[in-house]
């Protein structure tokens, strides 16, 4: 079966004075029908730049590249922008963030769920109002009606959050791309949003690319995932896999950071990863986490090291964890 | 909006009511009305009587309330040099400065405002440096420099256009141009500036998620959030155009409002020059009225 998005070895390089910032450098991405793909990694990671790439919605100037990347088959490299756009709203859908900023405030809520529909359907004005409705209440917003004529100011940004995922899915589309979509909300509100998508990826079977900073999201809502770090994936399974069994020293970390409920009882401190991201501005050699990396060796930073697989379960380290050693130490 | 409308209407109404408290002021402190409707030659006794047959001797507050009645009659006095009602006056030459502005405006937005995304679209391209240089001549050339450049060719090289006088629609041409692009620049650039900002705005990234075509993306969710302060800055300069073309319309001899208030300041002609102030401050008024409410019909955040 041919997979629905098929990524191999994107790049995303966004020129700035005197060189460019290479955001993302070769990542592979693949997702199946109905599937959960989360993307973890931090600020700067290049989680975001790698999906708005697929979207072919970069900021100006950012350019991308990659040896594959398709969509169903079609090549979105080749496709033009009209094609794209055909694409983008209908068979994939994306949310942001910011639901606070990413709806026009010039106009009604009903306005910007139907036009969505009425340019990818050719569909009738009653025909997209009952649509509208319809996704309204599928993402829990009572009085749908009422909602329609309201303007984004008058929403809670909970409420913004959930018009702008019936916005994605008005067109039913096979890949709902969020992109931190509960980073900006409340805890509870957050929790409610990670609710509905579950709820609604299993009621519509659409795959899901989560992108999240956010550990426990992963943990509760992924089928598979991909740590990223300075534009590359370090490690990538199932999530049973990546957080059962953490081969890379850098997830292994992560998981020492967050916070696990109950475990402060057991006096579990919370670890910090000491240094910083590296530069993105140059290429730099061998593992991007080598300089950061307690398990690091000399070779570390001299060899490239490539992402090795084992039963589906991909790692790039010369060193990988053992399983012992974390289980013993986050105490899963 | 009915609410926020009747807010605008009242804060409107305040306004125009201090106006008119000011403009009456300012024509009872500048000259002894009595002594100046007198004449020169008149003594004292004389004088005297004017003040009392004028009702100026009695107290300010009954005097600005009749004032304000005979305005409301479309009585705005007698002017001292032409012995003829100012209302007259201001009545005959309104049209001539009304259209001059309304046209003048039209052909500044109908090009300023294309510009203005096109420059915000090509940003630091050669298109977007070559709108910017066209708007920075527009801004530090005199505009009475640039009406007697196009005098010189398009009136007497080419003879295309009458010299001067409003009597034909051909003689409005050249101010028409030279006021437009006294007001282009400005609109232009805030145009551009607007479209810059909301061009890189959240919603219009959820827009091009949407899959929506480049038009739709422009001219229904970029233009209606980036013209907000392009309405604004219209109004005003609408205001600028009809009290403020008394340049233009001295060089090419238009006998319009502001070169009557330009001689009338001249002749000290008091009350038409008082009424002049009032006239234009109350139309800013209006214009920000009706500024006000386009920009809550615009966005509905404004109508809080």
């Amino acid at each position: 079966m041919t997979k629905l998005l098929d990524i191999k070895n994107l790049r995303v390089e966004i020129p700035i004075q005197g060189g460019a910032v290479h955001a993302v450098r070769g990542v592979d991405l693949s997702i199946d029908r109905g599937e959960t793909l989360c993307i973890v990694g931090e600020s700067g990671s290049g989680k975001s730049m790698s999906s708005l790439a697929v979207m072919n919605l970069l900021p100006k100037g950012a350019h991308r590249s990659a040896d594959r990347m398709s969509f169903l088959g079609t090549d979105l490299l080749r496709l033009s922008h009209r094609g794209m756009a055909r694409i983008r709203g209908d068979r994939i859908g994306m949310i942001f963030q910011e639901p606070m900023t990413s709806l026009n405030p010039a106009y009604t809520i009903g306005n910007q769920l139907q036009e969505v529909y009425r340019r990818h359907r050719r569909a009738g004005r009653a025909a997209a109002r009952d649509r509208a409705i319809e996704l309204l209440e599928l993402v829990g917003i009572p009085n749908a009606p009422l909602r329609l004529r309201q303007y984004p100011h008058q929403l809670s940004g909970g409420l913004r959050q959930r018009v702008m995922i019936a916005m994605s899915l008005m067109c039913e589309p096979d890949i709902l791309i969020a992109d931190e979509p509960t980073s900006a909300l409340d805890v509870t509100v957050q929790v409610q949003i990670l609710h509905l998508l579950k709820d609604l990826q299993t009621k519509l079977g659409i795959a899901v690319i989560l992108i999240t900073h956010d550990l426990g999201v992963v943990a509760r809502t992924a089928d598979r995932v991909a740590v990223v770090y300075a534009g590359q994936i370090l490690e990538t399974g199932t999530a049973r896999q990546v957080f059962g069994t953490p081969r890379h020293p850098y997830t292994a970390r992560l998981l020492d950071s967050m916070p696990i409920p109950g475990m402060m009882r057991l006096r579990r401190k919370l670890q910090a990863i000491p240094g910083t991201v590296p530069s993105l501005t140059n290429d730099f050699q061998g593992c991007a986490f080598a300089a950061r990396c307690d398990r690091a060796r000399p070779e570390c930073r001299t060899t490239e090291v490539p992402l090795v697989r084992e039963d589906g379960h991909g790692f790039a380290c010369l060193h990988p964890e053992t399983e012992a050693r974390f289980a013993q130490k986050a105490g899963v | 909006m009915l609410r926020y409308t009747a807010q605008r209407l009242l804060v409107a109404f305040a306004v125009a009511i201090s106006v008119s408290v000011i403009s009456f002021a300012i024509l009872r402190m500048s000259t002894d009305l009595a002594q100046a409707l007198a004449g020169e030659a008149a003594n004292q006794e004389q004088v005297e009587q004017i003040r009392i047959a004028y009702g100026l001797d009695r107290p300010l507050p009954l005097q600005y309330l009749d004032w304000l009645a005979d305005l409301f009659r479309g009585d705005l006095g007698q002017s001292y040099y032409f012995r003829s009602p100012v209302a007259e006056l201001i009545g005959d030459r309104l049209p001539l400065t009304f259209s001059l502005a309304i046209s003048s405006l039209f052909l500044a937005l109908v090009i300023a405002v294309p510009l203005g995304i096109i420059a915000a679209l090509k940003q630091n391209t050669w298109i977007d440096r070559a709108c910017l240089t066209l708007a920075v001549v527009g801004q530090a050339m005199p505009s009475f420099w640039f009406a007697l450049m196009l005098i010189f060719f398009f009136a007497v090289q080419l003879q295309w256009v009458p010299l001067s006088g409003g009597a034909t629609w051909q003689g409005l041409i050249l101010p028409v141009v030279v006021l437009a692009y006294y007001a282009m620049p400005a609109i232009m650039r805030l145009t551009r500036a607007g479209m810059v900002d909301v061009l890189a705005s959240d919603y219009i990234r959820t827009a091009r998620a949407k899959g929506l075509s480049s038009t739709s993306i422009l001219l229904k969710h970029a233009l209606r959030n980036a013209v907000m302060p392009v309405i604004a800055l219209a109004a005003v300069q609408f205001g600028f155009l009809l009290g403020g073309s008394t340049i233009v319309e001295t060089v090419f001899a238009l006998d319009g409002i502001g070169y009557l208030s330009w001689e009338s300041i001249q002749r000290a002609d008091f009350p038409v020059v008082q009424s002049i102030v009032l006239l234009f401050s109350l139309i800013f008024v209006v214009l920000t009225l009706l500024t006000d409410l386009l920009n809550a019909w615009i966005d509905p955040r404004v109508r809080g």
